[in-house]
């Protein structure tokens, strides 16, 4: 069996179910599952393959993969440093990858809480998270996720909370994914005289994190409409786990819908996706009723940026987009939802 | 064997064989090249979910705005 063939039985993640469109609590929490079983059949095949060179990898190993038997879960960090471990292993620096799979096992002490853990680029408590993170990162994007001070970090958690509130009460399924999948927030800002800035980030091999800039999503609906477009790129992490969404090469360059830099077809079709959920919620706290009149009227001019995004990307992908079958079923189910009428009603 | 696949001795490497469509994150692409490992050849290092020089995807899709 191979480690797309793992965990692919939950009736949540039957085709159909795995690639729609509109939120869902049971498809989160089974592509949650998904990743951490593979991760597990992962960490059986390098421990296995270690057992006689690498012994202290198998034998740190051991601890993870106990924990995930159990139905344990890991942060970021170790989804991180579990690629680092296999860069390592394969090629040959044993020594790091004992270091790495110690590492990973330390993980399995740092349990989920009901609280989100919103930690800061530079504190002491995010080191490890940090450390996992950057060496993921080329040097010129490592350079964009600089320190942010604690002011500045307990001040965007409260703003961070009362937009998880606006998406409970008025977006409870949006609400619920997002805290299926993502488990740990990490602020970080560009460094003073930065040409580019991020206000939000995430990465297919650190699962469960998603990076927020605190300069930006000033209020609570500003909040809410990153954390939906962030959770969808999470979103198609999971998706794509059995399949890549598209066959282009990754060196050819297309237009972005919401990036000033040439993309890759893959970065055009993340941006398209966002942009429809991204949409999605907007129009969903706009009809909760829940939203001040300002607030709705902003939810809706969002709602309207973000269909026109979503217009604007998938232009790029029908034209030059050379999809898989997982690709191609998504994008068809977020052109489904986007041409269906607007359900705005409300407030 | 396939002329794609290249043995590789890795007593004398020190690396270890892994079969990476066994790894969580690797998917193979059009142009992978199969190296075989290991004297059984019973396992198969793929060059997969490598691009361009960064090992990840959609690392930084979120990365949007010029200061």
């Amino acid at each position: 069996m191979t480690v797309s063939d793992a965990a692919g039985d939950d009736p949540a993640l039957e085709q159909g179910s795995r690639w729609a469109f509109e939120p869902s609590a049971a498809r989160a929490k089974a592509l949650d599952a998904w990743m951490h079983q593979a991760l597990l059949d992962s960490f059986l095949h390098i421990s296995e393959r270690c057992a006689s060179k690498a012994p202290g990898v198998t034998e740190a190993l051991a601890q993870p993969i106990a924990h995930l038997r159990a139905c344990g879960i890991l942060p970021p960090e170790a989804f991180g440093t579990y690629y680092e471990l296999v860069e390592h292993a394969s090629g040959g620096d044993i020594d790091q990858a004992v270091e790495n799979a110690r590492e990973i096992a330390a993980c399995c002490a740092l349990g989920a809480t009901e609280d989100w853990p919103v930690f800061a680029v530079g504190a002491e408590n995010a080191a490890q998270l940090e450390r996992a993170f950057k060496r993921r990162m080329s040097p010129g994007e490592r350079g964009l996720f600089d320190a942010v001070d604690e002011d500045s970090r307990a001040t965007f958690s409260a703003r961070l909370r009362q937009g998880l509130d606006l998406l409970k009460r008025g977006a409870p399924d949006i609400h619920i994914e997002i805290r299926s999948i993502i488990r740990s927030v990490l602020l970080a800002q560009a460094p003073e005289g930065s040409k580019l800035e991020f206000d939000g980030a995430s990465h297919y091999e650190l699962w469960g994190l998603v990076l927020l800039n605190p300069k930006f999503h000033e209020t609570p609906l500003a909040v809410a409409e990153v954390l939906a477009h962030e959770c969808g790129h999470s979103l198609l992490f999971g998706m794509m786990g059995k399949e890549l969404l598209v066959h282009n090469p990754y060196e050819d360059r297309y237009p972005s819908p919401l990036r000033p830099d040439p993309r890759p077809m893959d970065g055009i079709f993340h941006a398209t996706f966002v942009s429809a959920r991204m949409a999605m919620t907007m129009e969903q706290l706009a009809a909760s009723g829940i939203l001040t009149p300002a607030e709705r009227a902003d939810a809706l001019e969002a709602a309207a940026r973000d269909r026109a995004n979503f217009a604007s990307g998938d232009s790029v992908i029908r034209s030059d987009g050379r999809l898989t079958e997982t690709g191609a079923a998504i994008i068809e189910n977020a052109r489904r939802w986007i041409a269906l009428p607007p359900v705005t009603a409300g407030g | 064997m396939s002329k794609d696949i290249d043995p590789v001795n890795t007593e004398e490497t020190g690396e270890i064989a892994l079969d990476h469509t066994r790894l969580l994150g690797y998917w193979l692409l059009p142009d992978d090249h199969i190296e075989q490992y290991g004297e059984d050849r019973h396992s198969i290092r793929l060059k997969m979910g490598n691009k361009g020089g960064n090992k990840f995807f959609g690392g930084n899709a979120g990365i949007r705005k010029v200061a």
